[in-house]
């Protein structure tokens, strides 16, 4: 595949990956095997096709790069000269401004990510809003709108204007591709980073942190299609919220710490697409999201690592969960959904009001085809949680559990939350070659994931 | 437990219990049938709408009117002010048909205070000194009044909504243009929650129409100013416990 976009002026490049996929050896159940076979099919794609990036500028070529402030006085000016991949280039200096990205394959990158601010100054919407296939944005940093950081939302229709009858986010009625990559969003009125409708994404590189709902969120999509990796979630009311998220959802490598619950895939009535179905949650260090600072979102959580919540086939595999006064890792019942077919494994979750907790909707009486297997833990409810709910996941009797979350305690507003530091740029960013945003992210070998080291 | 008004009990106990009480049926006006303005909201209307409670809150407070049709012939009537972020109210009550025997009413999550027409000779008749209020639990089923303040109460949120969603909710649209007391305003339906009229400059809300917590009578709140307020609750040595006059107290409700 070869994909559209010259990089730096006079200079044509070929990359070709030498990444390949490793066998993949998990025995896990039934809905597990599934995701894994998922995970390899991507592999192969990025190995034959995706791996290979052309980054010329061929004389045939359109694409340009367009320079903010030197050419251009606004971002926004810049990406409505902008077309089919072009790169919008953005030097340091405070932009109040609410970019609205509608240009297909435009990469949008700041020159330093500390020095790069989009500020809405909590009255503007969003900082970046992509309604476009194929959009990256890098390095930078967006802070204080109202809404969100960045926002990549497929629900809207090629003309701007929404179906009331669509179903936004289901196939390729959605916003495909997308990435986002060494960007901060802090102190926003909603979400860091959020993707709604969308398919095809990686997010990586993302510090998030100071927001009243989630500082990254995936909801309603099927198939996601979605890689979140090497990311920051903190002091934010939820680290990672995937609310009717279903299908290719990776949250891997990443740090949920000082939230008020770390990572919540989960099933809602409230978007389209519930159930949420097929998340694996992998070697993440999820630590101390039990933070009183950091802002509570309505009907709130607290003191929770990771909550499935009425979730369906979801994979939670060698992370490490510790600090949590509620639980560290639950499947738990939703409103009316509850938690079926999960596959808890080798993760290392002490230190927690209860480590693992099992909590069905309570006329279940069974396992739910819900399974732990070989965590390193303490406590669980029911007790002895790996003797009842074993893997392979299967329909087991389980007697009633009962179990009530204390009432989480006030939390500042979310615009008093300080702001974070310098987070790492990205290297050699003002001359860097770029690329649109691949419809298919890239494979996540489980294989390769350990459980993090302690902090 | 005593009902003594003190001014913690005045303060918030349960804010979800109120703002659940603005889950209203839209429509409820009659004016805002499928006409032809009616169409799906724009980005920058579902944004109005998703920050609209927010900012309430950040206002603090506002001076309202209430006007509510009970039934046939039965209305009522409420002038007054709200804090939002104590979540403590006081109004007068102007009730014809039902509630009449109330005149003021000071409320908050935790407790509702009424100065009632009958109230000197209920604590006469019960042996108690006259005090010029009476305090009680809130009964947001039972008592038509209390169902009121709790939509009242219920304009204000801690935290915005989701504007993608709350475009995509069923029954959202943009119904029409208005004027509301000289205020140009656009009238947003949010899905079954309620009409609301909002300042067409800078999104503040004007007027809210809906329904009451049991979805069973219509109610139109205006805001004729936002800003901050301070409720203060009479002394406690004005108030008498209803758990004192029980039985008189139920009596005089039932007339």
């Amino acid at each position: 595949m070869r994909i559209r976009g010259p990089h730096r002026a006079g200079e044509t490049c070929l990359l070709v990956s030498s990444r390949r996929p490793r066998k993949v050896s998990e025995k896990l159940n039934a809905a597990a095997s599934s995701l894994l076979r998922s995970t390899f099919r991507g592999a192969i794609l990025a190995l034959v096709g995706g791996g290979l990036v052309a980054c010329g500028a061929d004389a045939d070529d359109q694409a340009t790069v367009r320079r903010v402030p030197e050419q251009y006085p606004t971002i926004q000016a810049a990406v409505d000269d902008a077309r089919e991949g072009d790169l919008v280039l953005v030097g340091p200096g405070v932009y109040r401004e609410a970019v609205v990205v509608d240009v297909d394959g435009l990469v949008l990158r700041g020159t330093d990510r500390t020095d790069v601010v989009l500020d809405g100054e909590d009255r503007l919407a969003n900082g970046v809003a992509v309604t476009a296939d194929g959009v990256a944005v890098e390095n930078l940093t967006a802070r204080r709108y109202q809404q969100n950081g960045v926002l990549f939302n497929g629900a809207v229709g090629d003309d701007g204007t929404r179906d009331p009858d669509a179903v936004y986010g289901s196939g390729d009625d959605a916003l495909v591709g997308y990435r986002i990559s060494h960007v901060t969003v802090h102190n926003n009125g909603l979400y860091g980073v959020y993707a709604f409708a969308a398919r095809g994404g990686l997010i990586e590189q993302v510090y998030a942190s100071g927001h009243p709902d989630s500082g990254i969120y995936v909801g309603q999509c099927k198939p996601c299609d979605v890689v979140v990796r090497d990311s920051t979630a903190e002091y934010n009311a939820i680290g990672y919220y995937g609310t009717n998220a279903s299908g290719g959802v990776y949250v891997v490598e990443s740090v949920f710490a000082h939230n008020r619950l770390g990572i919540t895939p989960n099933s809602q009535q409230m978007e389209l697409l519930a159930p949420q179905v097929e998340t694996v949650i992998a070697g993440n260090l999820v630590v101390d999201n039990a933070a009183a600072d950091a802002p509570a979102v309505a009907d709130g959580f607290f003191g929770g690592g990771i909550a499935v919540g009425g979730g369906t086939a979801d994979i939670v595999l060698r992370n490490r969960v510790t600090g949590h006064p509620s639980y560290g890792i639950g499947l738990v019942r939703l409103g009316m959904f509850t938690p079926e077919a999960n596959t808890v494994r080798d993760n290392v979750v002490t230190g927690n009001g209860i480590d693992l907790l099992y909590l069905p909707d309570p006329t279940i009486d069974h396992s739910g085809a819900n399974c732990f297997a070989g965590n390193t833990f303490v406590t669980s409810l029911p007790a002895d949680i790996e003797s009842l709910l074993t893997c392979p996941g299967s329909r087991r009797p389980v007697g009633p559990v009962a179990w009530e979350q204390a009432p989480p305690p006030p939390g500042p507003d979310y615009r008093d939350v300080p702001a974070p530091g310098p987070q790492p740029s990205m290297p050699g960013a003002a001359d860097a070659a770029w690329t649109r945003a691949s419809a298919t992210p890239p494979a996540v070998d489980l294989d390769t994931i350990e459980v993090p080291a302690a902090p | 437990m005593s009902r003594r008004p003190d001014r913690r009990t005045l303060l918030g106990r349960a804010a979800a219990v109120v703002l659940a009480a603005l889950v209203v049926p839209a429509g409820c006006g009659g004016d805002d049938e499928p006409g032809s303005t009616e169409r799906p909201l724009t980005d920058a209307e579902a944004a109005m709408l998703a920050n609209v409670l927010f900012a309430d809150l950040d206002a603090g407070g506002a001076e309202f009117t209430v006007a509510v049709q009970v039934g046939t012939g039965a209305t009522i009537n409420l002038q007054g002010e709200i804090d939002w972020t104590t979540h403590r109210g006081y109004a007068q009550v102007s009730a014809r048909g039902v509630e009449t025997g109330v005149r003021e009413v000071y409320w908050s999550d935790d407790a509702v205070l009424e100065a009632r027409d009958d109230l000197a000779p209920l604590l006469e008749r019960a042996g108690l000194a006259a005090t010029p209020w009476v305090v009680r639990d809130p009964d947001p089923v039972g008592r038509q009044l209390d169902q009121v303040l709790a939509v009242v109460t219920g304009l204000a949120a801690t935290q915005r909504d989701n504007p993608l969603l709350v475009a995509q909710e069923p029954g959202s649209a943009y119904l029409r243009d208005d004027t509301v007391r000289g205020i140009d305003a656009v009238v947003l339906r949010w899905g079954t929650r309620g009409t609301f009229w909002l300042d067409a400059d800078d999104g503040r809300l004007l007027r809210f129409e809906g329904d009451n917590a049991t979805r069973t009578r219509p109610v139109v709140v205006d805001l004729v100013a936002v800003r901050s307020v301070t409720i203060d609750g009479p002394p406690a040595e004005l108030v008498t416990d209803v758990a004192d006059i029980a039985d008189v107290y139920a009596a005089a409700l039932a007339t």
